[in-house]
């Protein structure tokens, strides 16, 4: 790596060298039964290179071969947008706690033992269930370095487990899944986890006919994630930078409702999603975006920051070695209210509760719209769940829906990929029904 | 190569092991707004390694070939660690040892043109979209091109050397008037011809108009309609709805899904007819051989709308005592293959798009897909346009058209089939598992469905 920053100053170039390095293993059931063993070493270089002014970028996974990459992101910079921002340089990271010994000495058959006991929960609740289930551990070290002096670096653990269970009966499917990551071993969680499967599965049983029409819904954690995509989409720097953020001149105005504040915070220990820097190499922070419905920040990447005349927030992440940093939500909090779901679901007399939204991502998200088939979601009748309704489709826009929409914030929340999110409820949703 | 390959596949214990290595450079270009937004240069070179013993898999996947011979043991270990955990039997169908090497039959080869080239292509369509008229606001391009050299070798005794071409590009057009924004995109792909994505620019033209037109157009007015959906809607619907269900890895020990995918059992009307198939030089869902070394070949799946057949790994195609179609896929090195879509068709009917048209009161044109999903019996895609059709004839323009339904149901609403077959190619992919985007491909006709729901307020 080192090699990549002298060949760079020799030439008198700015440069950014990303260096990950991890080994995962993850431990497959499919079927109820295990099915394979996986181990995945992977290491790879992102590099980044202003020359004159114009930005390259390149990436490998030869790692012992800088001449190539290097002479890449210099052929390709050559063609490269103009850019004024700059890369990092030293500066004072956090003490944050990334790593826990408890998921490096976690044994193989530890993690086989904890997919067979989830299996072993789920599969008693119908002769149908199929259970399929991913447990992984995972170690992790990224090492950025610049020119302007950055040499910084993490070693991350991770422990993530995916919970899947499915019945088909005739053309009747039911698919339920959850799951639970962070960077130390919590069985505990997993087990909690393989509960909220087996009780949506129990509610998702019976189905019960529902005429189309304008409801209370009460959305759980992994639906409220569909109805934020709008905000991630307006919040990205890029977009606002580019202009077609339609938020682009609302920061301090109030654009949703009080009972709404979404944070982002990796500088939590231990928490999914937890660094002391954020993939520019710049240091990260609690950074509140919206703060009881009013817009503070939005999420800036060196670049966009630069454009806009405002400081990097610490927000760059990377979805892969072979993509760019991009401004990203951060362990990303939708901040609980004080409602209690118990309370919510007796308020509202009739209604909906959805879990999950399908399809809800490939909407128009900077127009706000959040429109989904309702994979799993149940009527409520008299505050009581009733069954599971089907061949139903939700359909709101996020910006109205939680600004003049929104009754109340669960109290509680819960952490899923990546996110901590509690239920929301929300009045007046058009649900689509087929006749 | 072959020598290390087949040391490798020397190591002891295992009922099968094949091994992959692959070495992938990759050229992106992408323009958001007036600005060039990014100009990439990727290289992924790695391999992988996968063991069979008593039914179970042990699969190690990493970036440098040293100790490869060490890393084949730790796939054999691991696959007699869950061999014997579930103590099956290893279930392979027979195919044939192979023995080959291929390479496309490239019209211009999209690697060897220069940089400078494809910059100028794709920075005239940028500017070209964002001088489309006063309310377009921005654009997003993208492209990609990639090529890739492929080994793969088993211990059955096949060696296969392939080389690979794949490109896409997504030209869209942004459009905004006050909060509302409004997307549409001009897309190509391939897998054999640089010049697909030459002479765009009628197309952008068009498709600049017609963004800044749906500022204007109302939100569809939700409830149950006939839909007409354009042949890139439909490639998109057959492969979501319907596709993914014939994907045997998901269906061989669901023996109650095996008994919905009973063959023989009526699944459209007479006049549907879908296959997947590796054919079409130069789409992008071409393929060869698939990542289990088997020659990819033709799989009917629906005939005059009964189903026939289904997509099938080796191990699939051994656990339900049919034939293997060569629909093994890895994304990459990194991953196992599983049972994907190559080019999946709905063979053309007779009907034109007029004829489709006529005699519906009230109904919906669907044009081209963001994107779907599917999960088992239910499905979802929003369109990228959409218009209305009232009394048997194209009337407004409509937004935010987003389709749902069961699969079943609405494959035997499907009542009409166009006769013009096209391909959806594109920048985007298949995804299944964390395999995304791999590349496939959607040759259809128009369609036309039967109460359909389309989501929105009444």
């Amino acid at each position: 790596m080192e090699r990549l920053i002298e060949l760079a100053r020799k030439r008198g170039i700015q440069a950014e060298v990303y260096h990950s390095r991890d080994r995962t293993t993850p431990v497959r059931f499919a079927s109820n039964k295990l099915k394979q063993l996986t181990t995945t070493d992977s290491e790879g270089v992102a590099l980044r290179v202003i020359v004159d002014g114009k930005l390259g970028f390149s990436t490998t996974t030869k790692c012992d071969d800088p001449d190539q990459v290097f002479a890449d992101a210099v052929a390709v910079a050559a063609y490269g947008p103009s850019v004024e921002f700059g890369f990092a340089g030293p500066d004072r990271l956090l003490q944050l706690k990334t790593e826990d010994q408890g998921v490096r000495d976690l044994k193989l058959e530890t993690l086989i033992s904890l997919g067979q006991e989830s299996i072993d929960t789920l599969k008693p609740l119908h002769p149908n269930l199929l259970a399929d289930i991913y447990v992984s551990r995972a170690e992790q070290e990224v090492r950025i370095l610049t020119t302007e002096g950055l040499d910084a670096r993490y070693r991350g653990t991770m422990f993530y487990a995916n919970i899947g269970a499915e019945i088909v009966e005739g053309q009747n499917m039911l698919q339920v899944w959850d799951g639970w990551g962070g960077a130390d071993f919590q069985p505990d969680r997993v087990r909690a986890a393989v509960a909220d499967v087996a009780e949506k599965v129990r509610q998702g049983l019976v189905n019960v006919p529902l005429a189309a029409g304008a409801y209370t819904v009460v959305l759980r954690p992994l639906a409220v994630r569909d109805l934020l995509g709008p905000y991630s989409a307006c919040l990205n720097g890029r977009n606002v930078e580019k202009g077609i953020s339609p938020w682009r001149d609302k920061l301090g105005e109030t654009l949703a409702s009080p009972l709404v504040s979404l944070i982002d915070d990796p500088t939590r220990d231990l928490v999914y999603g937890a660094s002391p820097f954020d993939a520019e190499g710049t240091p990260t922070r609690r950074l509140p975006l919206v703060d009881k419905g009013v817009l503070t920040s939005f999420r800036l990447d060196r670049r966009a920051a630069q454009a806009l005349g405002q400081a990097p927030t610490g927000s760059a992440g990377k979805s892969s070695l072979d993509t760019a940093p991009m401004p990203n939500g951060l362990a990303t909090t939708l901040a609980p209210g004080e409602t209690s779901v118990k309370t919510m679901l007796k308020g509202m007399g009739d209604g909906l509760v959805i879990d999950y939204l399908m399809g809800a991502w490939a909407g128009n998200l900077l127009a706000g719209q959040v429109t989904g088939n309702i994979l799993l979601g149940y009527k409520v009748e008299g505050g009581v769940i009733t069954g599971r309704v089907k061949d139903a489709m939700f359909s709101t826009n996020a910006f109205e829906a939680l600004k003049d929409k929104l009754i109340a914030v669960s109290r509680e929340v819960k952490e899923t990929g990546g996110m901590t999110l509690p239920c929301v409820q929300l009045a007046d949703v058009n649900i689509s029904v087929k006749q | 190569m072959r020598d290390l390959l087949t040391r490798a596949l020397a190591v002891k214990g295992a009922d099968y092991m094949e091994v992959r290595v692959e070495e992938t450079r990759t050229t992106r270009i992408g323009y958001r707004g007036k600005a060039l937004d990014t100009v990439s240069q990727a290289t992924a070179y790695g391999g992988s390694i996968r063991a069979l013993y008593r039914g179970g898999w042990g699969f190690v996947s990493f970036n440098s070939l040293d100790g490869l011979v060490d890393k084949a043991r730790l796939a054999v270990e691991q696959a007699r660690y869950t061999g014997q955990a579930i103590n099956g039997t290893s279930q392979l169908a027979p195919v044939p040892i192979v023995e080959d090497s291929v390479r496309p039959h490239l019209l211009r080869d999209p690697a060897e043109v220069p940089l400078d080239d494809k910059m100028s292509l794709l920075g005239g369509y940028n500017d070209l979209i964002l001088s489309g008229g006063p309310r377009i606001s921005s654009s997003m391009v993208m492209y990609f091109d990639r090529a890739t050299t492929l080994y793969f070798a088993n211990s059955e005794g096949s060696f296969i050397r392939q080389e690979k071409r794949d490109m896409g590009g997504n030209l869209a057009a942004i459009a905004t008037a006050g909060s509302l924004t409004q997307t549409i995109a001009v897309r190509f792909g391939g897998s054999n011809d640089f010049n697909v994505a030459l002479g765009l620019e009628d197309k952008l033209r068009s498709a600049g108009q017609r963004v800044q037109d749906m500022l204007d157009a109302k939100p569809v007015v939700g409830g149950q309609y006939t839909v007409v959906c354009d042949p890139v809607l439909a490639g998109v619907f057959i492969h979501e709805a319907f596709g993914h269900l014939s994907e045997s890895d998901d269906l061989y020990e669901n023996e109650e899904l095996k008994k919905v995918m009973q063959l023989g059992t009526v699944f459209g009307t007479p006049g549907l007819t879908v296959y997947d198939t590796g054919e079409d030089e130069g789409s992008r869902g071409r393929l060869v051989y698939d990542d289990e070394g088997v020659a990819a070949r033709r799989a009917y799946l629906i005939k005059d709308g009964i189903l026939v057949g289904r997509l099938h790994s080796r191990e699939s195609a051994a656990k339900m005592g049919e034939e293997p179609t060569g629909n093994a896929r890895a994304l990459d090195y990194r991953f196992p293959p599983i049972v994907r879509m190559r080019n999946t068709r709905i063979a053309s009917g007779d009907a034109t798009l007029e004829q489709m048209f006529d005699g519906i009161k009230l109904g919906v044109y669907a044009v081209s897909a963001y994107g779907g999903q599917t999960s088992g019996e239910m499905f979802t895609f929003t369109a990228e346009e959409g218009y209305m059709i009232r009394d048997g004839r194209l009337a407004e323009m409509v937004r935010d058209v987003t389709l749902q339904g069961n699969v079943f149901a609405t494959l035997r609403n499907i009542d009409a089939i166009g006769r013009d077959i096209r391909c959806g190619d594109s920048a985007g992919g298949c995804g299944k598992g964390a395999q995304a985007p791999l590349p496939t491909s959607q040759w259809s006709p128009a369609i036309r469905i039967q109460n359909v729901v389309i989501g929105g307020r009444k």
